[in-house]
């Protein structure tokens, strides 16, 4: 056996060349493999490759096979015995062939570590464009949350801790995004009255959210003051928002989306000064009126024809009105310039509830309606300024009695939901048709003119009893009753 | 960062000498120059460096947008002048894609140059038919980027860590990156564009310096008809075919680059 027969032995093919490159022998592997048949047999090396490849041995192998003397597997494409590419690990180790110095170039198949490494290079570029596409993409959210300039978007972790905030904010607050980075809302929430309830319903919010399963988070909107960096205090629109975290794990973040109300509050405030101004102005000649009327009824009753005290009757209940009417009228001028004092204090729900219920039994009786306390948990302590809150329940009681046919029933029901307790006035009456609940809670309005005649009120007791609720850190509604009827609820802070 | 720092300019000989600048080609690095430029070492001024991205250049002063041609390329040359204050008299010797980065540096400022000596230039690899054989196909181009992209990446690199598993890696991934052809992936990918998607033949025909074009007599990258194209192309050029095969004779056959220098310089009453 010589040793062209060893060679022609080994199980893959192997490529003999001189110093430049010129084929001095081909073994039987290398022949078969890739050479077409009856073909002529290639001078130098380079022939047997691709472009590609004839390239890349010019840039790359020969080059470091001068340097080094040796070639350690480099990935290559050959043209197979059918001119096909072929993908083989090149290794090239300088001897001695016929007594020349020469390159011994052994070619492996590569297909299957081709493959895994193409694969893993698709993989890995693959991560490189998404990569890039979520940096495109934050870059994006950035620019469009900053540019919505008189907005503020601030991202608020579970205890309230500020994570992100756009250029709306830093506007509205008069803080650097990075001066609120990591800073408690509290910072602009804690100073002052005004400030309080706000930081109330957030911190409320926070806590509820949490505890409440994902998908059921309900969207929070109210108006509240906050504190410039300047110490001057701004009102807001404020919405508070769940943000889906990545998994159902992942804690949740709320998103606090504010903007400037200043204006209109002013405006606002500027038209609530007038209408106390005015509606105190109104008490004092209206009292003058009322204690004449009553005198006039009292004292000279047997003394006037029936025609006249008819008269000084109709007289009486309508001053009865005026005054109600002025009285909550200088009640909404408060809530609305914000003059209203709030002193919440932690009290049993229970005595509360009944000194209400209590003052409205006469009512209840006159109408024969039956009224009746749904409590999910006995001994419920509610977080509230007592008087306010009775003011309330009060308004929705007395709504329901006056708003309910005769023998109806009446249900009041107490619900504790995590960190607030939810009361509910249901009533078996006509309802509020749902093209005006969207109204309902604002000033002066009542369902149509007939029913103000009907039913006596102002129109102004439930947007009383929203800037109460609001005040006290809670929210107001309503839904319609099933088969008929109104429902009316409002929330206060656990105790 | 000075310039002599980031070109990883070496500076050898005599100022008052003739100033030989060497430039070198795509994948390798200065040194492919030490067997030539040696044989010069008493009688000229030698600069030689790395492009930025290349050899031991610094890789931090890369910039992809400078870099995306060749004109980027040709500044680091005028860069590198400015830097020693070399205004006039040097004598361009670069090879392969350096031959066209030192047109474009010689366009740029005519009179810094005196001669321009090319070894092996190709001003367009790509085919233009039926006028231009340049040698490749687009897709031929683009195949040696998927290549490239194999043996820095996806071997090198990427698998090679893995394949020797952790603590044994830094052997195996540095024997083509840490190596004489070392440079960055991505940055070689970007060269590699850079060079082998160049038409420079407009720029070769605006040459107006005496040059000298040595080719290689087998050579898979630029073939003896291109280097016949460029004489034609170029009016104050002399063509020497190199009997070598290959792309890089100064490696394989300095004695041959060596002898065809001396003799054009002489003749050039430079040495």
């Amino acid at each position: 056996m010589n040793h062209t027969d060893e060679l022609d032995a080994l199980p893959c093919a192997l490529v003999i060349t001189d110093t430049d490159g010129k084929i001095s022998l081909m073994n039987r592997v290398a022949r078969t493999e890739l050479l077409p048949e009856q073909s002529q047999a290639p001078v130098w090396i380079d022939e047997l490759f691709p472009p590609a490849a004839k390239i890349f041995l010019q840039t790359h192998v020969w080059p470091m096979l001068r340097k080094t003397g040796q070639i350690k597997e480099y990935y290559l494409k050959i043209n197979d015995s059918q001119g096909l590419p072929l993908s083989i690990l090149v290794n090239v180790a300088g001897g001695v062939f016929a007594d020349q110095p020469c390159y011994r170039w052994v070619l492996l198949p590569a297909f299957q570590r081709a493959r895994f490494e193409q694969e893993l290079l698709n993989a890995r570029q693959q991560t490189q464009r998404y990569a890039q596409e979520v940096n495109i993409m934050k870059q994006q959210l950035h620019n469009i949350l900053n540019a919505a300039a008189d907005i503020a978007f601030i991202l608020l972790d579970s205890s309230g801790v500020i994570q992100f905030s756009n250029t709306g904010a830093s506007n509205l607050l008069g803080y650097s995004d990075k001066a609120l980075l990591n800073e408690n809302v509290a910072l602009f929430l804690s100073h002052g009255q005004n400030t309080q309830a706000g930081l109330l319903r957030v911190q409320h919010y926070l806590q509820s959210v949490t505890q409440i399963p994902l998908g059921l988070e309900r969207v929070a909107e109210f108006e509240t003051t906050f504190m410039h960096a300047s110490g001057s205090p701004i009102d807001v629109m404020v919405q508070l928002r769940p943000i889906v975290g990545e998994s159902t794990l992942a804690p949740k973040q709320v998103l606090m989306l504010a903007s400037d109300i200043s204006k209109r509050k002013h405006l606002e405030r500027i038209q609530s000064e007038f209408v106390a101004t005015i509606s105190h102005e109104f008490r004092t000649p209206l009292t003058s009126i009322m204690a004449s009327l009553t005198l006039l009824n009292h004292r000279f009753a047997d003394s006037l024809p029936d025609k006249a005290k008819r008269l000084v009757d109709l007289s009486l209940l309508n001053s009865q009105r005026l005054k109600y009417l002025v009285n909550d009228l200088l009640d909404f001028g408060k809530i609305s310039s914000g003059t209203l004092e709030i002193a919440l204090q932690s009290c049993a729900l229970a005595p509360l509830l009944d000194n209400v219920v209590q003052q409205y039994l006469p009512d209840l009786q006159a109408k024969k309606q039956r009224l009746t306390v749904i409590s999910s948990e006995e001994h419920v302590t509610v977080c509230t300024d007592p008087v306010r809150f009775a003011q309330v329940l009060a308004n929705l009681l007395s709504n329901a009695i006056k708003f309910s046919p005769e023998g109806t029933k009446i249900v009041v029901t107490i619900a504790v939901e995590f960190t607030q307790v939810r009361l509910s006035v249901e009533d078996r009456g006509c309802g509020v048709k749902s093209a005006f609940v969207a109204r309902l809670f604002t000033q002066f309005t009542q369902e149509n003119s007939a029913s103000n005649r009907q039913y006596e009120g102002s129109g102004l007791g439930l947007a009383i009893c929203k800037g109460l609720v609001h005040a006290m850190g809670g929210e107001i509604g309503y839904q319609s009753a099933q088969p008929h009827g109104a429902i009316f609820w409002f929330t206060c802070l656990k105790g | 960062m000075s310039v002599l720092q980031r070109n990883n300019v070496r500076l050898l000989g005599k100022r008052s000498d003739p100033v030989l600048l060497f430039a070198h080609g795509f994948g390798c690095n200065q040194a492919m120059w030490d067997a030539v430029a040696s044989a010069f070492a008493d009688k000229t001024y030698q600069i030689l460096f790395d492009y930025v991205g290349s050899g031991q250049s610094d890789l931090r002063c890369y910039q992809f947008e400078r870099y995306a041609t060749l004109q980027g390329y040709a500044q680091d040359i005028l860069d590198i002048c400015d830097a020693i204050a070399i205004e006039r008299d040097v004598i361009f010797i670069g090879h392969s894609v350096s031959c066209s980065i030192g047109v474009l540096a010689a366009l740029a400022r005519p009179q810094l140059f005196k001669e321009m000596i090319f070894l092996g230039p190709s001003p367009c690899f790509l085919n233009d038919p039926p006028h231009y054989y340049g040698g490749f196909e687009k897709s031929d181009l683009e195949s040696l980027l998927a290549l490239m992209n194999q043996n820095y990446v996806g071997w090198a690199e990427y698998l090679a860590p893995v394949v020797a598993g952790p603590g044994n890696d830094s052997e195996i991934a540095g024997e083509l990156t840490d190596s004489f052809c070392s440079t960055d992936p991505i940055i070689a990918q970007h060269f590699a564009k850079a060079t082998f998607f160049a038409d420079n033949r407009a720029d070769f025909a605006k040459l107006s310096l005496p040059c000298l074009l040595l080719q290689h007599k087998e050579d898979a990258l630029a073939s003896v008809s291109v280097g016949e194209f460029l004489h034609q192309q170029l009016k104050q050029s002399q063509l020497r075919v190199l009997d070598v095969a290959g792309h890089a004779a100064h490696m394989s056959h300095p004695g041959l680059v060596i002898t065809a220098l001396q003799d054009y310089l002489t003749q050039r009453n430079i040495l």
